[in-house]
């Protein structure tokens, strides 16, 4: 199975930049198919990023962002090598989760 | 099909509202601030359903960074609590139900210091 939620990160200027592409199909509720009939709501309403177990970034989405989010941060002091810890809720209650060693 | 239209109309003023509420709790409350806050929109967007948004701000201690839109059926798109060693600079796609303005907002203890951008959308990406 296709990992659902890929993190890259690139060391630069004294910080790194990190990229977290979480795949979801954040369906708002308010589009309908072929038939008329509405597509169920499903996005994913929050997202936490962690380095080393310190919360650095928490996100609350919803129906307004766009297909497989896509978030694009800074950190300004990482040590290399430290774990990015990436999870997210949707709004069926689901749950993913995913790790990385930052650059 | 009816009910659809209304339910993703967007309330008048919806953004306006927002800012006021979301700067209630700090000092200046919310402020027009284009040199302390910068939004970086596509110049023109095709496709509304995929709108590439970067929010970047001077100010030091930034707390919270919001993305708003008035013409969406909510005002706020995105909003990013930010922990220590964050930098204030955020990007992130959303959907645009069609022209409008995008409104880029940071949130420190003295302030909410928002700017905003026209979108120049050609195909709505919300429905």
């Amino acid at each position: 199975m296709t990992e659902r939620i890929r993190i890259r990160s690139r060391r630069r200027e004294g910080g790194v930049d990190v990229m977290v592409l979480m795949l979801h199909p954040m369906e708002s509720g308010l589009r309908t198919d072929a038939d008329g009939r509405r597509i169920p709501a499903h996005y994913i309403t929050d997202a936490t990023v962690t380095v080393n177990e310190q919360t650095v970034l928490e996100a609350q989405l919803g129906i307004a962002v766009a297909r497989d989010p896509l978030l694009q941060f800074r950190l300004e002091a990482a040590p290399a090598g430290a774990q990015v810890h990436v999870r997210w809720r949707d709004n069926r209650g689901e749950r993913q989760m995913a790790t990385a060693t930052l650059a | 099909m009816h009910g659809v239209a209304a339910d993703i109309l967007p309330a008048r003023g919806a953004v306006d509202a927002a800012l006021v509420a979301l700067g209630a709790d700090t000092k200046l409350g919310a402020v027009e601030a284009p040199e302390r806050v910068r939004l970086t929109l596509p110049e023109r967007i095709e496709d509304g359903a995929m709108v590439p948004v970067s929010v970047r701000s001077t100010l030091s201690g930034v707390r919270d960074v919001l993305v708003l839109a008035d013409m969406n059926p909510a005002p706020i798109a995105a909003q990013f609590r930010l922990g220590p060693g964050l930098a204030a600079r955020i990007s992130v796609r959303i959907k645009l139900a069609g022209s409008g303005r995008v409104y880029a907002a940071v949130r420190t203890a003295d302030g909410l210091y928002w700017t905003a951008a026209d979108a120049e959308v050609t195909v709505g990406g919300c429905s």
